[in-house]
């Protein structure tokens, strides 16, 4: 506890970072007096979201040093693979289950299917490959996305998969505000996530491999961690939260092959402005970038959603060139 | 115990140990002593699998290791203590530590092992909660070492324990070695502090641009005039 607090202080040292944050949370208050409560309810249940596909972004970055563009298709795999499952179990729809059972089943399918990619591409480029690492996985995930975008084209079509809702139960109330079932379920499945992610980072043996790994590598070998396997584990782990995310908001966000562009632009935005490499800091920045767009959306305009976040990076990256929390593009570049 | 037979090693083109021979035997405290540039750094590199040898062989209790992957090498119970430590600076002294013991599976194993490296190195412990990003120079030393203690090694290497420490505690850090030798732990240690050295180890190889000139007991080492030449400074 006592670290976490020592951490936070230190995040918290610089003014730009402090100015940063005190006008964020300004914004949110903003928001909620002149829009109303369900701003902040909004950027709550899109913020998780981004955060779970932002934090494996990061993660990627961070371990591997892949700047990963096919995260989006991964999220694009949940949701088809939430489709798929959903529509198969039809037969017994309604049973409180079937939700958890089809994005369980996403983040499987996003899990393996990303071992899967790992082993076939990366853990190959890793033998290869000694200069121009970044640059080069780049390109790659960027090839890796046309081609799942064209295979979801050619099996499964162009045209909309989605589901009306998950649970078709009254909505909630919070706060004076209405919210639908399937939000509280995509926060709450977000919360969870992002609380095992935590976990398994901070205290799992495995979490501390991984970390070690994307510390020191040298290191890691020399106490005996297997730093492939924990590559292939991390790009696993990364794709499988994307995934599950798709899946998660599939009510919001119907399967079709270009799905995953949005979230992956998002989760980009929310990375940058987190720094690269930092996982803690992408969960933080996911729920600003929503934020932003919630505001953006409601006093702005919907069409201007994306372009006051990508506009406030511009700013950020001028004053903050690594981002909020960066300090882990420093252990990564250098290496 | 460790047996290194004509090693060639090196970087891109650059070939930096020529053909090295040298022997460990169960319960020795040896020294590879030498300018900068020979090839210690290297040599201790390919032995925990950080460096591929292009030549040569290298066998622990019999067995070839040369070329094994370094998380296998430290499974077999060789311990390295890096030039740079390569410590995980995000993660705590405690953290670390737990680290080092990675591939210990028995966690009454484990705490035995962290209770001696808290009696080893009582600083540590104060340490515990501690980033190891934000020790001094010789905390990290002993963090480091205690890391590769943790891993119950019964080989260790040791690179450069002096390296950028003062004299008071790069003593402290020779005793503690000295001390862990005592209790029957097999040491290589690389050094480039000559005087320092030979007092504490059973024996020594001498090693330039990448050849080994001379080998034998510490005590022949301080006598043999080359030594005293090039590295003690006494003028004969």
């Amino acid at each position: 506890m006592s670290l976490a607090v020592q951490r936070l202080s230190r995040e918290f040292r610089s003014p730009v970072t402090t100015g940063l944050i005190a006008g964020v949370l300004a914004l949110a208050i903003f928001g909620v007096v002149r829009g109303g409560t369900f701003i902040l309810v909004d950027s709550l249940v899109t913020g998780a979201i981004w955060a779970l596909v932002a934090a494996g972004l990061a993660l990627t970055f961070g371990v591997m040093g892949v700047p990963n563009f096919a995260q989006g298709e991964f999220f694009m795999v949940g949701t088809l693979s939430g489709y798929l499952v959903y529509t198969a179990l039809s037969g017994v729809q309604g049973r409180p289950y079937v939700p958890f059972v089809t994005i369980l089943m996403a983040l499987v399918v996003g899990f393996v299917l990303g071992a899967l990619v790992d082993l076939a591409v990366f853990s190959q480029m890793r033998r290869r490959i000694r200069e121009g690492w970044v640059m080069n996985t780049f390109v790659v995930t960027v090839g890796i996305s046309v081609v799942m975008i064209n295979a979801h084209q050619l099996i499964w079509g162009t045209d909309y998969k989605g589901i009306v809702a998950y649970f078709d139960g009254p909505p909630i109330h919070v706060l004076g505000v209405s919210v639908a079932l399937d939000r509280v379920f995509a926060i709450s499945v977000a919360a969870v996530s992002i609380a095992g992610l935590w976990w398994l980072l901070s205290y799992s043996r495995i979490g501390r491999a991984i970390r070690a790994v994307s510390q020191d590598e040298p290191g890691a070998l020399m106490v005996g961690i297997n730093v492939g396997r924990m590559r292939t584990l991390t790009f696993a782990i990364s794709s499988g939260l994307a995934a599950l995310a798709g899946a998660t908001l599939l009510f919001q966000f119907p399967s079709f092959p270009f799905v995953g562009v949005k979230p992956l632009y998002v989760a980009w935005t929310v990375v940058i402005l987190a720094g690269l490499g930092n996982v803690g800091g992408a969960v933080v920045a996911g729920f600003i970038i929503a934020l932003l767009e919630a505001n953006t959306g409601f006093f702005i305009g919907s069409a201007w959603e994306d372009v006051v976040p990508f506009a406030l990076i511009v700013l950020i990256l001028a004053v903050r060139p690594t981002g909020l929390f960066g300090r882990a593009v420093r252990s990564v570049w250098e290496q | 115990m460790l047996r290194v037979t004509e090693l060639d090693a090196g970087y891109g083109f650059l070939r930096v140990v020529h053909g090295i021979s040298l022997q460990v035997n169960q319960g020795e405290l040896v020294a590879l002593l030498g300018p900068n540039g020979a090839g210690k750094s290297t040599t201790l590199k390919c032995i925990a699998g950080l460096v591929r040898p292009w030549k040569g062989d290298i066998a622990f209790r019999g067995h070839s290791i040369g070329g094994l992957r370094g998380d296998l090498v430290n499974g077999l119970g060789i311990g390295l203590v890096s030039e740079s430590l390569n410590l995980f600076t995000g993660m705590t002294v405690y953290e670390n530590l737990l680290m080092g013991a990675y591939s210990v599976p028995e966690a009454e194993k484990r705490r035995r092992s962290l209770d001696f490296v808290f009696s080893l190195f009582p600083r540590l412990a104060e340490r515990r909660p501690q980033l190891a990003g934000t020790l001094s120079g010789g905390e990290r030393k002993m963090l480091a070492i205690g890391r590769a203690l943790m891993g119950g090694p019964s080989l260790l290497l040791v690179d450069e324990p002096s390296l950028g420490l003062a004299p008071k505690l790069t003593q402290q850090v020779f005793d503690a070695l000295r001390k862990l030798s005592d209790d029957g732990l097999t040491i290589l240690l690389v050094e480039q502090n000559v005087t320092a050295t030979l007092e504490m180890v059973d024996r020594a190889y001498v090693l330039e641009q990448g050849e080994i000139v001379l080998e034998g007991s510490a005590q022949k080492l301080s006598e043999s005039e080359h030594v005293k030449d090039v590295y003690l400074g006494v003028m004969a």
